[in-house]
């Protein structure tokens, strides 16, 4: 097991990241822009900034890059989505508009498996499922409507390229058929069901606290469906086929911070992260799931004190200022350290906001504090 | 100018999301049983058996009920809390019996009773309640009690 790969790329909160399947090339969002990195075969080399997508005049929510690895989807808070591809005559990313339709803020993009569609998240109540309209060189959207009444923060499509799982702050996490007639291929029935024409809702699980989703994921079968949210709880569906109840609702407590995403490793493990700034990987089946270890080894911050530093060395005003903070606060002096001690144990110095697959033992995450790195798994 | 960012821009959407529709549906509890339970509680706690009545107290919180139901939990809550303290000595034994999600409900008691009158008088016993739990748990009925929209 080597160590994790970290690239520091600036002091920005990256909301979300994204590998090209061939991983040569990274994308973040970085404000209102997308940085374009192109990423060396030795992981230990710090990725290469190759181009900024400047489009979007808010905030960008999301990116996702085609399966075939030819399109960048960004979608912003100013209500737009772009699909940005490469021009090889004058050798940089050309936009091509999305006709969302939506009044506020885009959150969330995904692309389907097959790269055919995708779909945008809104707080609008709405997700779009939005594929390609030849004759007018234009994406068009078809509006996921019923029974939406909150912002979704989260998507994840089933590996079939129909069923499309969403997250949302009313706390509910859904199954609907995005279903594209004249698109799509007939789907195969699933254990969510067999007819599936667009917008049919084909499961709705509310977690145990209402509290916000923060994401969504299909297992790699498609069979059971995860979910991380705001309450730092982790639940797990298997539904059991069309019009039965599930087959087991698990919901697994967790004793951290809250969560904020998801990523299945196989069907019988998932890793988490989120506010406490360490993956937790979970482990079991449909009788049970249960956290079975931490990636990063993580001091607490209220137990484990400091070493007290050399007693002679100078503090500067700043510190001085924090140690009478920490006196008022915790009722307790710890003499700053000097050095360039970090302020948390783990790599992330901040909140994960995303982790993505990198590979079978590999997942990439980014934070707010400006960091992607590659833990092994 | 008018302070924009206040504007309820939902009332201009016909059919929009309530406060009440985010409440998971649960049964309705009674005043009634919660009085009886209260009863069973003290009775508990006079015979000794402490960890019993802290169990009972914390097994199903009454989230769908009237504010008097609530509050009068709350007080048994709070009261088993004053008795355990002043009974036994080892907190963290007591906390450790407990199930995960009587933990949590734990902790949502102690932070509602830190914002009563009563509550705020007894202050330090609820602290020293909050600091062995937490000790315990970990920081996640902390972040449950804050995002929990079932409220005790």
């Amino acid at each position: 097991m080597s160590n994790p790969h970290i690239y520091q790329l600036g002091h920005e909160p990256i909301k979300d990241h994204v590998f090209s399947p061939d991983r040569a090339l990274m994308a973040i969002t970085k404000a209102n822009t997308v940085e374009i990195y192109q990423t060396s075969s030795n992981l230990a080399q710090k990725p290469k900034l190759f181009t900024t997508l400047k489009g979007h005049d808010k905030t960008v929510t999301s990116v996702d890059i085609s399966p075939d690895g030819a399109k960048i989807l960004t979608c912003s808070q100013d209500r737009n989505a772009l699909v940005w591809e490469y021009d090889h005559a004058s050798s940089e990313y050309k936009p091509t508009l999305v006709l969302l339709r939506i009044n506020r803020a885009a959150t969330v993009c995904k692309w389907s498996p097959d790269g055919t569609k995708f779909a945008v998240g809104s707080s609008d109540r709405i997700i779009a499922v939005c594929y390609y309209e030849a004759e007018n060189d234009w994406w068009v959207s078809k509006h996921l409507k019923k029974p939406l009444k909150s912002t979704i923060t989260s998507l994840s499509w089933h590996p079939n390229n129909v069923l499309l799982a969403a997250g949302s702050t009313d706390g509910h996490a859904r199954v609907f058929s995005a279903y594209i007639k004249g698109l799509d291929a007939k789907p195969e029935p699933t254990v969510w069901g067999s007819k599936l024409p667009f917008q049919t809702l084909c499961g709705d699980f509310i977690n145990e606290t209402g509290a916000w989703i923060h994401d969504v994921a299909f297992s790699p079968d498609g069979n059971s469906l995860g979910f991380v949210s705001h309450d730092a709880s982790l639940g797990i569906v298997y539904p059991e086929g069309e019009g039965l109840p599930p087959k087991a609702i698990l919901n697994v407590r967790t004793s951290y911070l809250s969560l904020k995403s998801l990523v299945f490793l196989t069907n019988s493990k998932i890793v988490v992260g989120g506010h406490n700034c360490n993956l937790i990987v979970f482990e079991g089946d449909e009788h049970n799931w249960q956290e079975s270890y931490k990636i990063e080894s993580q001091k607490d911050l209220i137990k484990d004190v400091p070493e007290n530093q050399d007693d002679d060395e100078e503090i500067s005003s700043h510190q001085a200022l924090n140690m009478f903070k920490q006196m008022d606060l915790k009722g307790r002096v710890n003499k700053p350290s000097t050095g360039a001690n970090k302020a948390l144990s783990t790599i992330h110095q901040n909140t994960i906001s995303s982790i993505k697959l990198f590979s079978n033992s590999q997942v990439s995450t980014s934070g707010i504090d400006g960091k992607v790195v590659i833990f092994n798994v | 100018m008018e302070d924009w960012r206040r504007i309820d821009i939902d009332q201009f959407d016909g059919d929009h999301l309530t406060p009440q529709e985010l409440i998971p549906e649960l049964p309705e509890t009674s005043h009634d049983e919660i009085v009886a339970l209260s009863k069973q509680i003290r009775s508990a706690l006079t015979s000794g058996q402490f960890s019993e009545a802290l169990a009972l107290a914390l097994d199903s919180p009454p989230y769908n009920a009237s504010d008097a139901t609530k509050s009068l939990h709350s007080d048994t809550v709070f009261e088993t809390l004053c008795s355990i303290k002043n009974n036994r000595s080892d907190l963290s034994g007591i906390i450790k019996q407990l199930s995960p999600s009587q933990q949590d409900n734990l902790v949502k008691y102690l932070y509602r009773n830190m914002a009563t009158p009563a509550g705020a008088k007894q202050g330090g016993l609820l602290l020293n309640w909050f600091e062995k739990t937490v000790e315990i748990t970990g920081l996640g009925p902390v972040v449950r009690y804050m995002s929990d929209r079932r409220t005790v």
